[in-house]
């Protein structure tokens, strides 16, 4: 009897350790791939961050490279348009919500970067973009404690590698700390350092 | 004999490994850039609105740039805008550093790379004389984003506003009109774009 109970709690302890977690469990989901809707929330300081640094129209707002940022300084989706029969582009009736109601009404035609807040939606493709370019490093990241700066989104701004950008940002800084804590969120007692996002975009 | 054809052959493949150095993006872009106007020629009037850098680069041969591009005035949709001249545009590197280029009568600034090799990232102001005092500035417009390696402002400012693009550089509250608005005729036709009315990248 004994040793069927002692069976049965290594058995269950064994099944629970290798627990699959759902998609859309922490940083990142852990399968990029999967439909639905992401909650954002926790990552919308992280990407303010991300946008500022990294996604301006020359480096990463670009739909040319693998990790591509969208953001309202730079670029935007396509559900933030639609363009019309004559070709003029004007704003989506979903991004209007974001925009500053004064531009809306003066004029709908496509406002260009900084008029219209980055979207919900955008910002989940930048979450897609970010988990989907190295998945099994960012699972061994976000799952398993691994380094942050073992994944390309911190060792290129740190310039532990060639960056065509060079160095962004310094180790220890508010940007670093500000990614680094999202992506270490999921790890017990984790959580995004919203401060140091805050104050990272304090410096232009 | 013998000698010759090895010194043929060797020639033969220096040849083709120097063929295979082009840049096929920058030799696409400058190739899909409208031709000289015959009437203005090369100067510091050219091609308004081009991406200066793609040239005028080590890759292109003209003389380098750090920085270029064309300041216009703020129109309609359906206008060709006129280029502004007498603005400054004040560029900030990452070290503290900045420099000033003045708009010419076709609107064209550049700051050359012997003059200046800024610390990437950069931000851009643009200024204009105080009607006070004539001998002041006062600023009249800012990017939002940085500049994190380009060199040409018609890089990213392209055309009208659009999810890829902020649009030329326009100086709000300017107009055709405006005192310093180049005159039809004055100047070359400025470059807006591939084309205003071809499907915008990435749209659905």
């Amino acid at each position: 009897m004994k040793r069927a109970l002692s069976l049965f709690v290594i058995v269950v302890a064994t099944a629970s350790c290798l627990e699959v977690p759902s998609a859309g469990v922490g940083a990142c989901p852990v399968d990029v791939t999967a439909e639905g809707a992401l909650d954002v929330t926790p990552f919308m300081p992280v990407s303010s961050v991300l946008e500022q640094r990294c996604g301006s129209l020359d480096c990463h707002g670009s739909l040319g490279r693998p990790l591509r940022i969208y953001g309202y300084t730079g670029l935007r989706h396509a559900a933030t348009y639609t363009v019309d029969e004559s070709g003029q582009v004007r704003l989506s009736e979903e991004v209007k919500a974001y925009v500053d109601p004064v531009v809306a009404e003066a004029n709908d035609l496509y406002p260009g970067g900084g008029s219209a807040a980055t979207s919900p939606a955008e910002m989940a493709l930048n979450v897609r973009s970010i988990c989907g370019l190295q998945p099994e490093v960012m699972r061994q990241v976000v799952l398993d404690g691994v380094a942050p700066e073992k994944l390309l989104l911190l060792s290129k701004p740190l310039h532990l590698e060639r960056h065509k950008g060079w160095k962004v940002f310094e180790r220890g800084s508010l940007d670093h700390r500000c990614i680094a804590s999202w992506l270490q969120s999921t790890q017990p007692s984790g959580e995004v350092d919203e401060d140091a996002c805050k104050e990272a975009l304090a410096v232009p | 004999m013998r000698t010759t054809t090895r010194t043929c052959l060797l020639l033969l493949a220096a040849s083709a490994a120097l063929a295979g150095c082009g840049d096929p993006y920058r030799d696409r872009l400058i190739e899909n850039l409208p031709a000289e106007d015959p009437a203005f020629g090369p100067g510091e009037l050219h091609r308004p609105g081009q991406p200066c850098v793609a040239c005028h680069s080590s890759y292109g041969g003209a003389p380098e740039f750090a920085i270029g591009g064309t300041l216009f005035a703020a129109t309609k949709v359906d206008e060709v805008p006129a280029m502004l001249s007498g603005y400054t545009i004040r560029v900030h590197d990452s070290e503290g550093s900045a420099r000033d280029a003045v708009s010419n009568a076709c609107g064209n600034f550049f700051i050359r790379s012997d003059d200046w090799n800024p610390a990437f990232p950069l931000l851009v102001e643009i200024l204009a004389g105080d009607p006070a005092g004539p001998s002041a500035l006062v600023p009249v417009s800012s990017m939002g984003s940085r500049i994190a390696r380009e060199g040409s402002c018609g890089g990213c400012h392209v055309g009208r506003p659009s999810p890829i693009s902020p649009g030329i550089v326009a100086i709000p509250g300017t107009s055709n009109a405006s005192p310093n608005a180049s005159v039809v005729g004055t100047c070359p036709t400025p470059w807006l774009g591939p084309d205003p009315h071809a499907p915008v990248q990435g749209a659905k």
